[in-house]
């Protein structure tokens, strides 16, 4: 997850930043800052989320444990 | 969600299952006979359910009684469960990303997954309010840019011809081009920064939809692409007409073309604008983020 939080960030300095930045480049990457989740935001990506409820199920029984379930009107892990 | 304690309760004791309401509830498979019975069991629109193995509901949680108090509303509801069920062995298992194109490479059919990122903003200075905001609202853009909630993540898929739109016909200095509006239309999701999908704008719903490239600079092997776009859509919430939502935005961003590889490197487009009810002057102020690189 590490990976994948830096990785955004390394895209806003290659896009604004890689040629010499001017004033509205300036400009666009604080709003990008500003815009995108911070990592504390992301840490809920920490937990090794499986995004198939009958793969979930299956997990569970194998490993006797319960199920917790998380269901929102948005693709917890993104819509993709 | 991402407090510490939630995060190791979660992990460490339960299989943690992360699904969409719109999706599950309708799906034929086992996933989705599940998720029905569970809802039967606990009736509740979304939120978390916890369920043993074989399907039985141990507890649940949807109101949230206050933000101060959701992560131990949520420990409570995992201790209730734990406490039906019995102990449980400590799980170790490492998150893995579930996305790895999402906003990085090309795939193996040409296409690519933009990341994007959209929430309601305030401050920036009432310069750079979006004209036509009413006086009453100008107030959104005072103090320093910030944050107003939390973000909103969501990916757009973009196939291989799709993709292609964005690349320049040429690359010499100054050439301009249009995206098609068929590719261009496919952004205006991020008029509305709301995570529930219901809200989204679709790409039938918009009214404007223009995206303009220029390439504005070549240094060595590399181009430097200067993206423009001005947006409007209206979108009704779950088809009902006397919902509907209207999002504007003007987009600003900066690609990087490599001129060897006649492929793109890198793509960050911004968005500002607002989004409300149609005719209504109490709009709130957005921005979104689309994003990639090679």
């Amino acid at each position: 997850m590490k990976t994948f939080i830096v990785g955004t960030t390394v895209i806003v300095a290659a896009a604004f930043l890689g040629a010499a930045p001017d004033a509205s480049d300036q400009a666009l990457a604080k709003r990008v800052a500003a815009i995108k989740p911070t990592p504390e935001e992301l840490r809920w990506q920490q937990i090794p989320w499986v995004t198939d409820l009958a793969e979930g199920q299956r997990l569970a029984q194998a490993e006797r444990r319960p199920i917790f379930l998380w269901v929102t009107g948005d693709d917890p892990l993104e819509r993709c | 969600m991402s407090d510490e304690a939630v995060i190791r309760r979660v992990s460490t004791s339960f299989v943690p299952v992360a699904v969409n309401l719109y999706k599950t509830r309708n799906a034929k498979d086992a996933g989705g006979e599940l998720f029905r019975s569970v809802q039967r069991q606990k009736d509740q629109y979304q939120g978390i359910w916890i369920v043993s193995p074989d399907g039985n509901v141990l507890a649940g949680h949807h109101e949230i009684k206050s933000h101060e108090t959701w992560t131990q509303e949520v420990i409570e509801a995992t201790d209730v469960a734990l406490g039906i069920f019995g102990s449980v062995q400590p799980r170790q298992v490492e998150a893995a990303n579930p996305l790895p194109f999402r906003g990085h490479g090309v795939q193996p059919d040409g296409g690519v997954c933009l990341a994007i990122y959209a929430r309601q903003m305030l401050g920036g200075s009432r310069r750079t309010a979006p004209a036509g905001v009413a006086e009453s609202r100008l107030w959104l853009w005072d103090g320093t840019l910030r944050p107003d909630g939390p973000a909103v993540i969501d990916s757009l898929a973009l196939a291989a011809e799709q993709w292609s739109a964005l690349s320049p016909p040429e690359t010499k200095v100054g050439t301009t081009w249009f995206v098609p509006e068929s590719v261009a239309r496919l952004l205006c999701r991020v008029l509305v920064p709301s995570s529930d999908q219901s809200a989204m704008p679709r790409p039938e719903d918009a009214k404007q939809a223009r995206l303009t490239g220029t390439v504005e600079s070549v240094e060595g092997q590399q181009a430097r692409i200067r993206l423009t776009g001005v947006y409007e859509a209206v979108h009704l919430i779950e088809g009902d007409a006397t919902r509907p939502v209207r999002g504007t935005a003007t987009a600003d961003g900066i690609a990087v073309y490599d001129l060897k590889n006649r492929s793109m490197q890198s793509v960050s487009l911004v968005f500002r604008g607002t989004y409300g009810r149609p005719n209504d002057e109490s709009v709130c102020a957005t921005g979104a983020v689309v994003e990639w690189q090679h």
